[in-house]
């Protein structure tokens, strides 16, 4: 009888421990959306640094861009009882609910891009706006150099309201311009809705009413490739070696698309910056030190991190692949592809 | 005198709501163009039928459908789909023609669907078409991730976006000629031919129109399969005007298509309605979209005078046709 007492003992603790084993640490991860190839490379990265780093495991709910959704996303990720959770939310007041809930619940979370109305989590941000405004300052150079006489006329296509879209991007994007071409001017900003297909309609209208805009930002490279399409139905959109002809487009992200655009010579795209590596594991390291305690989860604690900046003249192909291929697991030669462009 | 007298009343009572909109386009175009000067000119009105040309194709359709009584509301993500299995075909080696008929086979294949589910099984249109607005999109999404990424650009062959910026006689734009050829086309059916008249037939009375012998379950898939592949055919090119492949585009087309059609005049009830009234709603939409945006009003403005006039003109109508209820 003590002996079968013992072996149930040996055999419980067994389990116990084999329990342990298999209690690995689970993160939740809400991207903004999965639609979108920036968010789709961010969770990949996330994933895959939060398992060979931590051995943690991840569960992805996607925010859908939606307030509710994330929100929603957040309390089902609170009742699977995960250990951390890293959200990408479209605004201010939901980040600040999700934050109040995960807490309630004690469950770390950290932020990420879209700051919160009220500080009491940590957060992670790319810092854009130098990256903006750098690009606002390349581009009014290089419109300088090719036509000093030409005044500098820009339009912008955002999101419609979100704030900080103008804070990171659209703004610092314009002084920077402004920095180079005091008296450039502002002649358009229209929601491009995010989509290719919307900003070209977009811009099309924007070109009729302001047939001299020279400078264009788009606030994601969709955007940006959208007006490109507007221009080159137009008959503009080109560029001779590097040299404007008829105006000079940026974006943001910094994704594949964008970069063929960029480095292809005969193109008015050129510029665009962007981060993804060096913020999912900027969340992934700051949940960690949450869950292992080195980090309080209810102080507020802003991690930066850079988003940089590649344009046409100043960058080069060996880098963007780099870029490309550490962010977005980009597998493919730049430089063939940008070969292949008109 | 008199006949024309009598016959242009008799034309405003029967004709209201086409009334109504030339009226609204006129004094928009009269306003614009003191507004801006940039209104009147050719690019712009080619940019006004570019930016339409979709929503037109479709609704040109999509209009007879609802004359039957029946709607779909999965264009939009039908558009993405097709654009996306497009891009994936030519970018995989298949050459672009025979990517084109493989993408309108498989559109109309989604427009079976439809039929197979609203026309033969009954099931309510709301219902079955989300159901393939949803199975669709989700499908777009998957073949962008076979692809390796969120969208279809890079290594696209270079005589891809050939089709969707054609000049035809080097004046037209392909988009604009294949709305124009939509429109007749659904003109003709709608004035000559009998699945014209058995599908005012069976909107009017579905019941009666089939104790008539009229083949109602073959007429309304017959106008799903068309609203399937205009949709696909839109896919193509847009996908091939812009030179991308997204499949998050054309969310919402399905109102915009919608709007278009009841804003022209079409009962959602069925029995009533006309293309040309979808084609001059669909024109009042445009107009006022690009107006606002040539007179850079905000977006947030654009979006309350997109409302503003779906309901004035709609209640002008009402005025105009019951003035006892006015």
């Amino acid at each position: 009888m003590k002996k079968l007492v013992v072996t149930l003992a040996a055999a419980c603790s067994i389990a116990a421990t084999a329990g342990l084993a298999d209690d690995k640490i689970v993160l939740g991860k809400i991207p903004f959306t999965l639609e979108h190839s920036y968010h789709q490379s961010i969770v990949e990265i996330f994933s895959d640094y939060a398992e060979k780093n931590y051995g943690a495991e991840t569960i992805v709910v996607d925010g859908q861009a939606s307030s509710e959704s994330s929100l929603s996303a957040v309390e089902n990720l609170i009742a699977q009882k995960v250990d951390g959770i890293a959200l990408h939310s479209p605004d201010i007041g939901m980040t600040a609910t999700a934050v109040e809930a995960a807490h309630k619940a004690g469950i770390p979370i950290v932020t990420t891009l879209i700051y919160p109305s009220t500080k009491t989590a940590p957060h992670i941000q790319p810092k854009e706006e130098f990256s903006s405004f750098r690009m606002g300052e390349v581009a009014a150079e290089q419109w300088m150099t090719a036509f000093p006489d030409k005044p500098v006329k820009v339009a912008i296509l955002n999101f419609g309201g979100f704030e900080q879209i103008a804070k990171l991007r659209t703004e610092p994007f314009f002084k920077g311009v402004q920095s180079v071409a005091p008296d450039a001017e502002l002649v358009a900003m229209q929601n491009g809705f995010g989509s290719t297909i919307k900003s070209m309609e977009v811009m099309l209208d924007i070109l009729q009413a302001n047939p001299d805009v020279n400078i264009i930002f788009g606030a994601n490279d969709d955007m940006a490739l959208g007006a490109l399409a507007a221009t080159e139905q137009l008959g503009r959109g080109k560029m001779k070696d590097g040299a404007p002809l008829t105006e000079i487009i940026a974006g943001v992200d910094g994704g594949e698309n964008a970069m063929v655009k960029v480095f292809n010579p005969n193109s008015s795209f050129k510029l665009t910056h962007g981060q993804v590596r060096d913020n999912g594991r900027a969340e992934v390291d700051t949940l960690m030190a949450m869950i292992e305690g080195t980090i309080e989860m209810d102080k507020w604690l802003e991690v930066q991190t850079l988003s940089p900046e590649f344009d046409y003249w100043n960058s080069s192909v060996p880098a963007a692949q780099k870029f490309l291929e550490e962010n977005f697991g980009f597998e493919k030669d730049l430089q063939a592809l940008v070969d292949t462009q008109r | 005198m008199r006949w024309n007298v009598d016959r242009i009343k008799h034309l405003l009572q029967t004709e209201t709501q086409k009334a109504v909109l030339i009226g609204t386009l006129i004094v928009m175009m009269i306003g614009l163009s003191l507004a801006t000067p940039s209104f009147l000119s050719v690019t712009n009105f080619t940019n006004v039928f570019l930016k339409v040309a979709v929503i037109v194709i479709i609704a040109s359709a999509a209009n007879l459908l609802m004359v039957t009584g029946h709607f779909d509301l999965s264009v939009g993500s039908v558009l993405a789909f097709s654009g996306i299995l497009h891009a994936y075909l030519c970018k995989h080696g298949v050459p672009i023609e025979m990517s084109m008929l493989i993408t309108c086979i498989v559109a109309m294949g989604w427009g079976g669907i439809n039929a197979m589910t609203v026309a033969v099984l009954g099931i309510n249109p709301v219902i079955a078409t989300v159901g393939v607005l949803f199975i669709a999109r989700g499908f777009a999404f998957l073949v962008a991730r076979w692809d390796g990424g969120a969208n279809i650009m890079t290594g696209l062959p270079m005589e891809f976006v050939d089709f969707g910026r054609e000049l035809v006689f080097g004046i037209f734009p392909l988009a604009i000629v294949m709305m124009v050829a939509a429109l007749a086309l659904f003109l003709f059916i709608e004035k000559r031919t009998e699945i014209g008249r058995f599908a005012y037939a069976i909107g009017a009375n579905l019941q009666a129109a089939k104790l008539s012998g009229i083949n109602t379950v073959g007429i309304i898939a017959l106008l799903y399969v068309i609203v399937a592949l205009f949709a696909g055919l839109s896919g193509i090119l847009q996908t091939s005007r812009v030179g991308l492949a997204a499949p998050n585009v054309a969310k919402g087309l399905e109102f915009d298509v919608i709007v278009a059609i009841i804003l022209g005049g079409t009962a959602m009830t069925g029995g009533v309605g006309s293309t040309i009234g979808m084609l001059l709603g669909a024109l009042v939409v445009g107009f006022a979209s690009n107006g606002l945006i040539l007179l850079g009003i905000p977006f947030y403005y654009q979006s309350i005078a997109y409302g503003v006039i779906l309901i004035g003109s709609l209640m002008l109508n009402q005025r105009f046709t019951n003035p006892a209820r006015a």
